[in-house]
Parts: C-alpha cells; sequence; structure tokens
C-alpha cells in the first residue's frame, strides 16, 4: 500500500495554490492521476518523489516511510528509490544512450539476479537496442522518451511516477509508445502513479484513477466504476469519453481473428488481441457504438448481445439524444455502460428507468487501442 | 634577430609562471562565486557582482593602488600577513601573482557564470531521481556541461594575467627576475635608450604566446564541447 497524505500551501503570483490530499494507492497496477490542468498533479507527484518539500506530509510505501513531517522524516529524492518519467524526457546532453540507461546504476544499489528488472528485460521491452549507440541529440521525440523511461526502471524504483510523458508526442508517437507502457507494469510488477489529462490514454493503462481538481482527490476507485458515476461525469467528460469494461479472455479464434471476453457472464466478442487466456482486460465502449434494443435480436450481424437495466437517463440539452446509463450487472455488482441514441428513439421504445433491455455493440466499432490488458 | 637575452627568457619565464599560478589560484574561488551568482539568491548579491566586476571597469593602476594600501606591508591586511606567516606581496613574484589574479578575476567568473546559466536544473532533479546525491549530481552532471565554460574562463584569465600590467607595477613593481613580467620588461625596453629591438622582439614574442593559449584553450574547449552541443532532444 502507497500511502500519500499531504498539505501543501504555494503562491503563484497573486493566486495561492492549496495542495490537500489523502490518498492510498496499491503497491501494484496502474494508478492513473487524472484532473484538468492546474488541478495540482505534477505537484503530488513532485512531494512523493522528494523533488518538493511540502508543509507537511506522510508518505509511507509497504512500510517503507519517505516523509513523516511530524517525526522530522524527509528523505532526499535520491533516497527514495522512486522513478520518474517527465513529460520532457530530460535525457542529458553530455551522455550516451547507454551512459543515459546505466545512470542509475552507479548509485542504486546492484540489481540482484532474483531482480525482475534486468538491462536485457529492458532493452527488449523497450526497443532500445538500435538506438542503444546513436547520440541522444539524434533521437526522436517516442525514441527519447522510451529512453528515458528504460533509465527510469533500470535505477530499480521500488514506484514510477510517469508524468503525462506521452503528452509532448504526436498521435502516431503516442501510438508507438502505448504498448510499451502497457507492459511494463505486468513484466515488472511495478506500481506506477500515471498522471495524464487524456482519458483514452488512461483507460487504456490504468486499473485506478483518483480523480483531481483543485489541489483535492475528488474520487478513487476502479477505472469503471469512476467513469460510470454521473456525478463526476463532468470531470470524467462521461458519458462522452465511455465506459470502461472490465472482462477476462476467455479464448481466441486465430482464424476469424477474434478474442472471446467474459464480462458478468456474458460474452463479449473484439478483434484478437495478444493476451494470455485468463487475462484481465479493459474494454472501452464509445456511447454512440452502442445500439439499444428491447427483444433479443435476431437475423442480425451485431455479436454482442448484452442484456442489462437502465439505470438511468440523462437529457441533453438541444441535442437530439440522451444519455442511457445501463447497468449490465446485477443489482449488486453494478457494471455501468453508457450509451447514446436520439430522444426519438427512446420515446418510440418508451425507455425508462429501471426497464430490461439489451445492448448491441457491433465487435468491429472496437479496435485494439480501445482494449488494455492488465 | 631570435637570440633571446637571458633576462628574456627570465621575463617569459615569470610571465608563465605567474599568469599559469594565477589562474590555478582564482579557479576556485572563480567556481564559488559563478556558483553563487547564477544559482543563489542571497542578500548583497548586487554588490558581490559589482565587486567582483570592478576590476573590469576601474584603471588597474587604481586596483593596483588599492591592493597597495591593503596588502603593502604597512597596509591593513598586509601587515597581519607579514606578521603571521612571514608573506609579502610588495616587490615579491607573489605580488604579481595577486595582481594578475585580481585583474583577471571578473573575466573568468563571467565565463563560468554564463556557462553555469546554461545548465537546466531539472537535469540535476532528474539525475537526484535516479540515485544521486547532490555531490553526485555535481560532479556527473553539472560540472561535465560547464567543463567548456570553465576552460574558456581560464583562458580568458590566463590571457589577461600575461598582459597584466598597471597592478603589477603599482602594487609589486618592476624588479628583474622577481615581478617584470613580459609587458614590464617590454615597457622597460621602450625606455632604454636602443632597445627598440628588444621592444619588437617581446612583441612578437607576446603575440605568440597569447595566440598559443588560445589555440589549446579552443582544443579543450571543442574536446569538451564534442559531447555538450547545445540544445536537447526534442
Amino acid at each position: 500500500m502507497i500511502e500519500i497524505a499531504t498539505k501543501h500551501h504555494m503562491r503563484l503570483g497573486n493566486d495561492s495554490f492549496h495542495l490537500d490530499v489523502d490518498l492510498k494507492v496499491p503497491t501494484k497496477d496502474v494508478t492513473a492521476l487524472f484532473g484538468p490542468s492546474g488541478a495540482g498533479k505534477t505537484t503530488l507527484i513532485n512531494v512523493i518523489s522528494g523533488l518538493l518539500k511540502p508543509d507537511s506530509a506522510r508518505i509511507i510505501i509497504d512500510g517503507i516511510v519517505l516523509n513523516d513531517t511530524e517525526r522530522m522524516i524527509f528523505e532526499p529524492p535520491n533516497k527514495r528509490r522512486i522513478g520518474y518519467v517527465f513529460q520532457d524526457s530530460r535525457l542529458f546532453p553530455h551522455l550516451s544512450v547507454t551512459e543515459n540507461l546505466r545512470f542509475g546504476q552507479r548509485f542504486s544499489s546492484p540489481i540482484s539476479s532474483g531482480d525482475k528488472i534486468t538491462s536485457r528485460r529492458v532493452y527488449d521491452l523497450l526497443r532500445l537496442e538500435p538506438i542503444l549507440n546513436r547520440s541522444v541529440h539524434r533521437l526522436s521525440g517516442g525514441e527519447a522518451q522510451r529512453v528515458a523511461i528504460g533509465r527510469a526502471l533500470l535505477a530499480n524504483p521500488r514506484l514510477l511516477l510517469m508524468d503525462e510523458p506521452l503528452a509532448s508526442l504526436d498521435v502516431e508517437r503516442k501510438a508507438e509508445i502505448l504498448p510499451f507502457l502497457e507492459e511494463i507494469g505486468q513484466l515488472f510488477g511495478i506500481p506506477i502513479i500515471y498522471v495524464s489529462h487524456s482519458l483514452p490514454e488512461i483507460r487504456r493503462l490504468a486499473k485506478w484513477i483518483a480523480v483531481m481538481d483543485t489541489g483535492k482527490i475528488g474520487a478513487f476507485g476502479p477505472i469503471e466504476q469512476i467513469t460510470s458515476r454521473i456525478d463526476l461525469a463532468p470531470l470524467t467528460e462521461a458519458p462522452g469519453g465511455g465506459s470502461v469494461l472490465s472482462a477476462d479472455v476467455i479464448g481466441h479464434d486465430a482464424k476469424l481473428f477474434l478474442t472471446y471476453l467474459e464480462c458478468e457472464h456474458q460474452q463479449l466478442t473484439v478483434p484478437i488481441i495478444k493476451a494470455d487466456v485468463g487475462a484481465p482486460v479493459r474494454v472501452q465502449v464509445r456511447p454512440e457504438d452502442i445500439t439499444i434494443s428491447l427483444a433479443k435480436p435476431s437475423g442480425l450481424s451485431v455479436l454482442n448481445v448484452l442484456a442489462g437495466q437502465v439505470e438511468h437517463m440523462r437529457d441533453i440539452a438541444r441535442s437530439p439524444s440522451v444519455d442511457v446509463l445501463l447497468n449490465i450487472g446485477d443489482q449488486e455488482t453494478k457494471v455501468s455502460l453508457w450509451a447514446k441514441v436520439t430522444k426519438l428513439a427512446a420515446e418510440r421504445l418508451a425507455l425508462k428507468q429501471g426497464m430490461m433491455v439489451y445492448a448491441l455493440i457491433k465487435s468491429v466499432s472496437i479496435d485494439r487501442t480501445q482494449i488494455g490488458i492488465g | 634577430m631570435f637570440q633571446l637575452t637571458p633576462a628574456e627568457i627570465e621575463a617569459i619565464g615569470l610571465s608563465l609562471r605567474v599568469a599559469t599560478v594565477s589562474v590555478f589560484c582564482s579557479l576556485p574561488f572563480g567556481l564559488l562565486v559563478a556558483w553563487l551568482l547564477a544559482r543563489k539568491s542571497f542578500i548583497g548579491k548586487s554588490l558581490l557582482n559589482a565587486l567582483v566586476h570592478i576590476p573590469l571597469v576601474v584603471p588597474p593602476v587604481v586596483v593596483g593602488y588599492l591592493m597597495l594600501i591593503l596588502l603593502g606591508r604597512q597596509g591593513f591586511v598586509g601587515k597581519w600577513l607579514h606578521d603571521s606567516f612571514g608573506i609579502t606581496f610588495v616587490f615579491d613574484w607573489k605580488g604579481a601573482v595577486v595582481a594578475a589574479a585580481v585583474v583577471s578575476f571578473p573575466l573568468m567568473v563571467r565565463a563560468i557564470q554564463l556557462s553555469l546559466e546554461t545548465v537546466d536544473p531539472r537535469l540535476e532533479e532528474a539525475a537526484g531521481t535516479l540515485g544521486a546525491t547532490p555531490v553526485q549530481v555535481f560532479w556527473t552532471i553539472t560540472m561535465p556541461i560547464v567543463l567548456p565554460g570553465i576552460i574558456t574562463g581560464m583562458t580568458l584569465a590566463f590571457a589577461r594575467a600575461l598582459g597584466e600590467f598597471g597592478a603589477t607595477i603599482t602594487f609589486a613593481s618592476n624588479i628583474p627576475g622577481e615581478t617584470r613580467t613580459l609587458p614590464l620588461a617590454l615597457y622597460t625596453a621602450t625606455q632604454t635608450p636602443g632597445g627598440d629591438s628588444v621592444a619588437m622582439r617581446l612583441v612578437v614574442i607576446s603575440v605568440l604566446l597569447a595566440g598559443v593559449a588560445l589555440l589549446i584553450s579552443e582544443l579543450l574547449a571543442r574536446r569538451a564541447h564534442m559531447r555538450i552541443r547545445r540544445g536537447y532532444p526534442q
């Protein structure tokens, strides 16, 4: 468990900013720190890393106290063993790529053979081999960021902080790095706190999400719960950004290029992904990709038919559509799915809260980037 | 024409010795002051800045005279140094070193300060999160990036020390073999009837020495620069 409790007051010109956070994060998986710019996300991870000494803080990772103002404990950043991947890669300009990668090993205790992080595995994962001999000045933005991630990993951290590592990259470079990020957590078992204001990125990578606004944590929980919470919709951009379904891989069909998932005892068919049978995955579903049907359809091409109940309906002023929140789990385990249909359709179907309906999702409407593994 | 007299050889040797010793003695102070000016904010920072730069704007003779008042045998500090440690500067080659060091100090500080200001403190933060202590960060990140600036500063100071005249003659006087450096020997030659050919030779030597110093520093700085080209990967 990573316990973070901190208070900090900052003056920025005429404004003042108050950070007041009390958060407990699991020591595995990716936790996203999400919020608008100016919410204090970077300030918070600077406090965690020790780059910022706050007015008061209690930061404990698995029982190891890194900062406790009451007990006058403040470990400097170099003693915390917390990796930090910055938005700008911050590679050292006077060192080669290899020297950058090995920089942390000069100071940290050497990685023992029992450790999961080895140069070989990191180089393989991040495809660093072809660029090892390149000058850092000749790296593209994406390559520089891969080196920065490798450098942080090779210092053998107990926690990895990532501050919008993809924000400075264009769409193509983002797509290039995302799969690497996805694998880090699975391969090395290091907890990651991932700062971002991009929900698609977070849905893909994170299992947990802390929503931050004006220096405070507004909500924390599993991502599929938080994105379906109606009260948080203005912050999480839901339903516009869609919902996340947690599912398990139950099989693949290599001939048809399909993967079968199970979500709340219902089957979901998606384009094939590289994941073991039994592996947990998260599927993002866009509200406009969902068709609502009153009866179980037949004679339709659609593969995914999920039974559910209308939980909530929200009219959108001056728009032809209405947002419908469906619960496709049972009463206790609520699994929420946002759908968007026209008001006309909702009227014709006489949709009402509590009605049993079917949500239809075309498999081809879900592409690989919408599925997060692990 | 290039048959050097023993006196001339002595002047060249003395000049090189004075300039070299002055550069290396002022280097630690130069680093410290440049660091303070580039990185720290404290009360009296502009005062320190002004103090360091005074020798650059005041006539060297004035600097020499002030040093005479302060460090001369009857001077406030000079008397104490003489009585406690037996150190005298006046009429002594060490005096020429001090004069050269003071006058060339602002050039050294400026070069180092400018190059320190180009070091991104965020790189040092990054090194900290990778496990390096502040001292290790200094030696592995800051120092290598600042090195070309230090070399430039040392060269400028060396060249300035080689050419130092006013403060030296005022403070340390013009004694053959002790404080008569190249410029002083040149000045003496011009004051001696028939010294024109001597003066000419010393002029050529002065130009050559300064040229060689600049060349060596250029080569060193370029080697250090090879790895630290400006700009970061975008």
